[in-house]
């Protein structure tokens, strides 16, 4: 039985689906929600590139293909293929050319390869 | 402190009023296994909260010949605070002098340990309570290594209290055991044993009355409760002291096979190795324990339970572990 975790270099997007858009998405913001800032509903398709954050216990993360679900000024959530760490910091790369420091806060299995992450940004946007 | 102050049911931080006399419990399990213990033992009174004296230090005879202990159901005795240097030195001179059974051995290492443990688990910094169990780890290899360990002679010898510390401890002793029998040999079945000590570190920050509290928990408190891996996983990754595969098992510990399992919700070999394993042994722990939310258990139970929840463990995992535990 094997027991170390070898890092795959880039993890593709999941197969998605309406179903699964519809199942992934966080609730927009209403005006009775306690939250810092409004939430957006998206999705847009980004890339994000790992910092080790736990080499030092030999994990090394690994580049994946995300889909943006929805988008605050204080983070956002993602949709991928591969699983994230709580702590983990990442550079989310967008279409447009911005990219955004971010930390993993929850990272839950949705299906078979199939993960949901809530991100804070390292600096609110 | 050798052991947990239990004029309370609530541990070492309880404040006690002044001028009353403290006292320690300590396992009657440890307390046979001492040849000579120059200090006054006391019993817990049948009904009031008093201490009573059960056996003067005069008495020149080794505690193993008290049969009123070997046939009854005590499972404590108590000794006041400030003797608490004299079992100290029992237990040490104990453990210096071999060949000792491999149960008492496992039980003396952690009697031994059990003061930098506690300093360690009140501590601000995680890095003292790892370097702890290092220690501890590091100290139950040789009875875990030996070819007639039993856990099932085991199993009646450790003790169990509402602290983390005792249940890590047997955590950490059942994972290694079963890792042994899974084909995982030293230094990284020590490494194992270390990372079973750890795995509940995250529990450090829920209220001891939550992790007491015999009656159903309000979703609030639920959510504290569940949230214990991620809290040991970040404070123990941020560290940078422990490998991945015992991060894993801080991490992963409550995830079942079946995909029912909390945080990720992760399923059949998506957990990790080291984390199928110590689930197996956290479980069987929490049935055959004393604790305030479930009567005690029989290992035979225990089993059975485990069996019939098979979509939670690890079937060839939970295959071996029945034959640890029935050898």
């Amino acid at each position: 039985m094997s027991t170390m975790t070898t890092a795959v270099q880039h993890i593709p997007l999941p197969p998605i689906n309406d179903e699964l858009l519809l199942q992934t998405a966080g609730s927009e913001s209403q005006w009775s929600d306690s939250r810092r800032f409004p939430r957006k509903n998206t999705s847009g398709q980004c890339l994000l590139v790992p910092e080790s954050t736990y080499l030092a216990s030999g994990y090394r993360s690994s580049t994946q293909d995300v889909l943006l679900r929805n988008l605050s000024r204080g983070g956002a959530r993602l949709l991928h293929g591969g699983e994230l760490f709580p702590g983990e910091t990442f550079e989310l790369k967008l279409r447009t050319g911005v990219s955004l420091r971010l930390k993993v806060v929850w990272c839950r299995r949705h299906a078979p390869g199939v993960y949901v992450t809530g991100c804070h940004f390292s600096e609110q946007l | 402190m050798i052991s947990s102050f239990v004029d309370s049911p609530v541990h070492f931080k309880t404040p006690t009023a002044p001028g009353r006399q403290r006292y320690l419990a300590v396992p009657v399990a440890i307390l046979l296994g001492l040849p000579k213990l120059r200090c006054d033992l006391y019993m817990q009174h049948a009904i009031s909260t008093e201490k009573i004296l059960y056996r003067s230090h005069q008495i020149d005879l080794p505690i193993a010949a008290d049969d009123h202990l070997l046939n009854g159901n005590v499972r404590h005795l108590f000794l006041r605070v400030e003797d608490e240097h004299l079992y100290e030195a029992a237990v040490q001179n104990t453990l210096a002098a071999s060949p000792v059974d491999p149960g008492l051995l496992l039980t003396l290492s952690i009697e031994h340990r059990r003061t930098a443990f506690q300093a360690a688990l009140i501590s601000n910094s995680v890095a003292p309570l790892v370097e702890a169990c290092g220690q501890l780890a590091q100290e139950l290899m040789p009875a875990i290594q030996q070819d007639d360990f039993c856990v099932s002679k085991v199993v009646g010898l450790l003790t169990h209290d509402h602290c983390t510390f005792q249940h890590s401890c047997n955590v950490a002793i059942y994972s290694s055991a079963l890792a042994k029998r899974a084909g995982i040999d030293n230094p990284e079945l020590e490494l194992l044993a270390t990372g079973g000590l750890l795995h509940d570190i995250g529990k450090r920050h829920i209220p001891g009355f939550i992790l007491r509290k015999p009656g159903k928990l309000t979703q609030r408190e639920r959510e504290l409760v569940r949230n214990h891996p991620k809290s040991g996983f970040l404070e123990l990754g941020s560290l940078g002291k422990l490998n991945w595969n015992q991060l894993m098992m801080v991490y992963q510990h409550h995830e079942w096979l079946n995909g029912g399992g909390y945080p990720v919700g992760n399923a059949g070999e998506e957990i990790h190795l080291w984390a199928r394993i110590c689930a197996i042994a956290d479980v069987f722990d929490a049935l055959t324990a004393n604790r305030p939310y479930r009567q005690s258990g029989y290992t035979d139970q225990a089993l059975q339970i485990m069996n019939d929840e098979a979509g939670h463990f690890d079937s060839e995992l939970l295959q071996l572990w029945n034959e640890v535990v029935k050898r």
